[in-house]
């Protein structure tokens, strides 16, 4: 990948790097917008503002489990966030992740499973009124299900090298 | 399942296609029945209704729409192909969800024209029923739901629809269809 003229190795295949570019570029604007109008000073009813309609049909955008910015709800329910940020900073840091990838192997398809049953686990218990939630705890549940998801198809975009493990076990 | 002569290669798109209507069908169905559960139930005060959350749970099946289209690839195709083939399925399927079931969502309003005018009329009374935000809020927020009702049946409304839902259906589909190469694409033989 080259920026500005230097050449960055991020270990990804030519193959798939627009693939990657594009999907951060999808990622990064679901991400921004997530964050709703009051980050950019909106005036409008925040029931009618663009980045509440581009989520209606994924989200239940109910302001009381939100966080808020500047006064207005944000986009997305506050475990949505946690998915979104999950999944764009994990995707961001792909390249970087080569080794911890290689060592999860097949970890990761057990931690996205994980992750998928304890916000099952989380959203049951609350409805059953076993436990009350908040939103700092589904936004970290969330974040670990967003985690997780970008573990598991990184190690197709991170082809794993014999010169990789050799590197990792030691024995280059 | 056809092939296409230059390449030799199976069409993805009779996948694409199956996945897309399926889930368009499921997503039009319970958005519809959802909404005359909400039509017929008092107003409560809030826009967030019980029977609501029962609908963005089962929307979100849509999000899948890519996983599924993948499954479909691999099983038909029965060929290993590339991550980027399974992230243009995934993504193809997004935006044909969003097309069948805004076109679906369009088509009922012709079989019943009152439903678009009994959902607002609901969605008004629950705001009218809000004791805790002011006179004033409460008025504009009447108003912004009438006027985006109006919009909405449209050209640019059902347009505005689309191009809001396809981005967004669109790379979430991609993710889970890249999800579904792993999961159900054959490994190539080395």
């Amino acid at each position: 990948m080259a920026v500005a003229g230097f050449h960055i190795n991020t270990g990804i295949p030519d193959e798939y790097k627009r693939l990657y570019v594009g999907l951060l570029s999808g990622l990064i604007l679901i991400w921004l917008t997530a964050l709703g109008g009051g980050l950019y000073g909106s005036s409008q009813p925040w029931i009618t503002e663009w980045q509440h309609q581009m989520f209606h049909m994924l989200c239940h955008q109910d302001p009381d489990r939100s966080f808020w910015i500047g006064g207005r709800p944000m986009a997305v329910c506050a475990r949505c966030f946690g998915i979104y940020s999950g999944l764009l900073g994990t995707w961001l840091c792909v390249p970087f992740l080569r080794r911890f990838i290689t060592f999860m192997g097949n970890i990761t398809s057990w931690a996205l499973a994980g992750a998928l049953a304890l916000n099952f686990i989380d959203f049951t218990g609350n409805a059953m009124h076993f436990w009350i939630n908040n939103n700092i705890s589904r936004c970290i549940l969330g974040l670990l299900l967003g985690i997780t998801a970008v573990l598991y198809i990184a190690s197709e975009f991170l082809p794993i090298t014999q010169d990789i493990k050799g590197t990792f076990y030691g024995n280059e | 399942m056809e092939m296409n002569d230059e390449t030799q290669e199976f069409s993805y798109w009779p996948s694409v296609g199956l996945a897309s209507v399926l889930m368009g069908i499921v997503m039009f169905a319970i958005s519809t029945i959802t909404g005359y559960v909400q039509i017929n139930s008092e107003p409560t005060g809030a826009i967030f209704q019980p029977a609501y959350f029962g609908y963005i749970f089962l929307c979100l099946i849509g999000a899948f729409t890519g996983m599924l289209a993948v499954w479909h690839f691999a099983r038909e195709s029965g060929q290993p192909f590339t991550l980027g083939k399974g992230a243009l399925i995934g993504f193809l399927a997004g935006v044909g969800v969003v097309i069948i079931s805004s076109v679906l969502g369009q088509l009922w309003n012709l079989i019943d024209p009152n439903f678009k005018d009994q959902m607002m009329k609901s969605m008004i009374a629950n705001v009218d029923a809000m004791s805790n935000i002011p006179e004033d809020a409460r008025k504009t927020q009447i108003d912004a739901i009438a006027q985006q009702f109006r919009e909405s049946g449209s050209i640019t409304g059902i347009l505005k629809q689309m191009a809001y839902g396809i981005p967004f259906y669109g790379v979430l589909n991609l993710l889970t269809g890249l999800i579904g190469v792993k999961l159900f694409a054959k490994e190539k033989e080395v």
